[in-house]
């Protein structure tokens, strides 16, 4: 249960997944490159992800996932979640630096109180539904098969390009494949 | 109808560029969200270093679309390249709690396919390409790390 020294959602909880991913994924308010609007924007994005990723897990590494918490775990997707709840000891100090601080910097508290207002929304509010990867900005992109939406907070975010039907060619029912004469 | 002909086959050749032309490289010596970048680099070899002189490059990378400045640092002799987004309270320990790591050793794949939606795994190619350019628009500074610590 959240309180007022540790404000997030239990850990072993699909929400208490998604809010440290959030935090962890996105660039923090004492990173000179924060911004507050640009850093919801990110986060809804990131929900939308892990919710997309949901509905066809197999795509995403993740075949068997039934959560939001089997998504972030599986495939070794998202750097670090692996083994969640466990996490690696620089991004678990991360975390705990964080809660610490808003106790000292209100932008902090904010920048909590956000992962957690997006993740327990009833709609992710994303910029956009297909939305189904992201990337550290720089990196490159996922893929052929993905588009750039936008770059958020150090992030890029990603959509699958759908793959046209294949064109199949109709050839009358007797006739033989004779090649074109060459002009 | 000539212009319009050139200007949608502009539009056309240049929009899957854009993507990656947003991002450029910086000196960090020319931008001043990396002041006190000397004193980072020292403070991370401190802390999470092993012992001996080792060689750090650090180069700025700047999105034009998103006004994000980052900071990649490649660490050869801890396998590592980081990306830093330096503190705006003058945390002298900023680089040294940056959580964005990339492990030379195990993150690093041969090929997009293998980077699949991960999203942190790249490519040999990035990591090659982003040497090169911590070589040419990057500073390497040589730093000695902890004693008595292999």
């Amino acid at each position: 249960m959240a309180t007022a020294s540790d404000p997030l959602p239990p850990e072993n909880t699909d929400a208490g997944a998604l809010v440290r991913l959030l935090l962890l994924e996105t660039i923090g308010p004492l990173e000179s490159s924060y911004n507050r609007d640009e850093s919801l924007k990110a986060m809804r994005l990131m929900r939308q992800v892990v919710e997309n990723r949901l509905r066809t897990p197999a795509r995403y590494m993740a075949a068997g996932a039934t959560s939001e918490q089997d998504i972030v775990r599986l495939g070794n997707q998202f750097a670090g979640f692996r083994d969640y709840p466990t996490l690696p000891g620089l991004l678990a100090g991360k975390l705990a630096k964080l809660v610490s601080e808003s106790a000292r910097y209100p932008a902090v508290a904010t920048f909590i109180r956000d992962a957690i207002e997006v993740v327990s929304a009833p709609t992710s509010g994303a910029a956009s539904t297909t939305v189904a990867a992201w990337r550290t900005t720089g990196r490159g992109a996922p893929g052929r098969n993905f588009r750039l939406i936008g770059n958020y907070q150090g992030n890029s975010f990603y959509e699958v390009v759908p793959v046209p039907p294949l064109k199949t060619t109709h050839r009358k029912a007797t006739g033989h494949f004779r090649p074109h004469k060459a002009h | 109808m000539r212009f319009l002909w050139s200007s949608t086959l502009l539009v056309v050749l240049t929009a899957p560029m854009a993507a990656h032309a947003q991002v450029r490289w910086v000196s960090p010596d020319s931008d001043a969200v990396f002041h006190g970048w000397r004193g980072q680099v020292q403070e991370l070899v401190l802390r999470r270093g092993k012992g001996g002189k080792q060689s750090v490059c650090l180069v700025g990378q700047a999105d034009r679309q998103s006004a994000v400045t980052q900071g990649i640092v490649i660490w050869p002799a801890q396998k590592q390249v980081i990306t830093w987004h330096p503190s705006t309270v003058d945390d002298p320990k900023s680089l040294a709690d940056e959580t964005n790591v990339i492990d030379t050793a195990k993150d690093v794949v041969a090929s997009d396919a293998e980077v699949g939606t991960s999203t942190y795994l790249v490519t040999r190619k990035w990591l090659t390409d982003t040497e090169r350019a911590c070589r040419r628009y990057g500073v390497t500074v040589k730093v000695e790390g902890p004693e008595g610590r292999k």
